[in-house]
């Protein structure tokens, strides 16, 4: 059995078993207008949807003129273009983050780690498969598209780590409080 | 601004800014931030919490020493 449709699975069947046992969410609150989040969430929610953009434009930007200096970028053209998107999704959710706007009332913390964790090892293991089975990282002193799953992996890794040290705050905030 | 009547009112009914948030239906970071002055809620908002918390809004939200 190709082990690629055996990691697909996996990662399906934890994927359903996490939004089971998590993903359940309390009864709507009216002071969330439907979407989950409350009114201060909504408005950085916004706010980041907005800077990342702007963080987006400005990778294309600064990517544009490298490779017109250089006549080539680092890597190759999707890889670079992807990265992009990554970077602006990744800003995005960071701010959302640090701001205590990613996660909706009555949604679980340990919900959204854990399908974070899970995308974070789909992508790792996709990678060092694609390398074990010879892709080549850098070739012609160029990043390749084997880098894909790489740069998803750190995307994750990123998220995650913020979302721990933003929990690692809220703990320190609800300590003194109480 | 500080929104000490909020906590204060608060913490007459042994509420933590969890259970308000809960009661309330919004994130224990927003009552928090609304406390702490770093947030200012629209009226409907203002409304819920006076609601949860058995007070009218000049009693939770009216400055009385600010000028204009």
């Amino acid at each position: 059995m190709d082990w690629g449709l055996v990691l697909m699975l996996v990662a399906l069947a934890a994927t359903v078993a996490t939004f089971v046992i998590f993903g359940r969410q309390n009864k709507e609150s009216e002071n969330t207008n439907g979407s989950g989040f409350d009114e201060r969430q909504v408005l950085y929610r916004g706010k980041a949807f907005k800077y990342s953009f702007i963080v987006m434009s400005v990778y294309y930007a600064l990517y544009a003129v490298i490779v017109s200096l250089c006549g080539e970028g680092f890597g190759s053209e999707e890889l670079m273009i992807f990265i992009g998107l990554e970077i602006g999704l990744v800003f995005c959710y960071v701010y959302c983050i640090l701001h205590d706007a990613f996660v909706a009332v009555n949604r679980s913390f340990a919900f959204i780690v854990i399908l974070d964790l899970i995308c974070l090892i789909i992508q790792l293991v996709s990678y060092f498969r694609e390398r074990a089975e010879g892709a080549l990282l850098v070739e012609n002193g160029k990043l390749t598209s084997t880098g894909l799953p790489l740069s998803l992996a750190v995307s994750f890794g990123v998220i995650l780590i913020a979302l721990l040290v933003r929990k690692h705050y809220q703990k320190k905030e609800e300590r003194e409080e109480a | 601004m500080k929104n000490l009547k909020l906590k204060a009112a608060r913490a007459s009914l042994d509420l933590s800014q969890e259970e308000l948030a809960c009661r309330v239906g919004v994130s224990r970071q927003t009552i928090s931030a609304i406390e702490k002055g770093d947030y200012n809620p629209t009226i409907k908002l203002c409304v819920a919490i006076c609601r949860e918390l058995g007070k009218t809004l000049d009693d939770i939200f009216w400055e009385e020493n600010r000028e204009g």
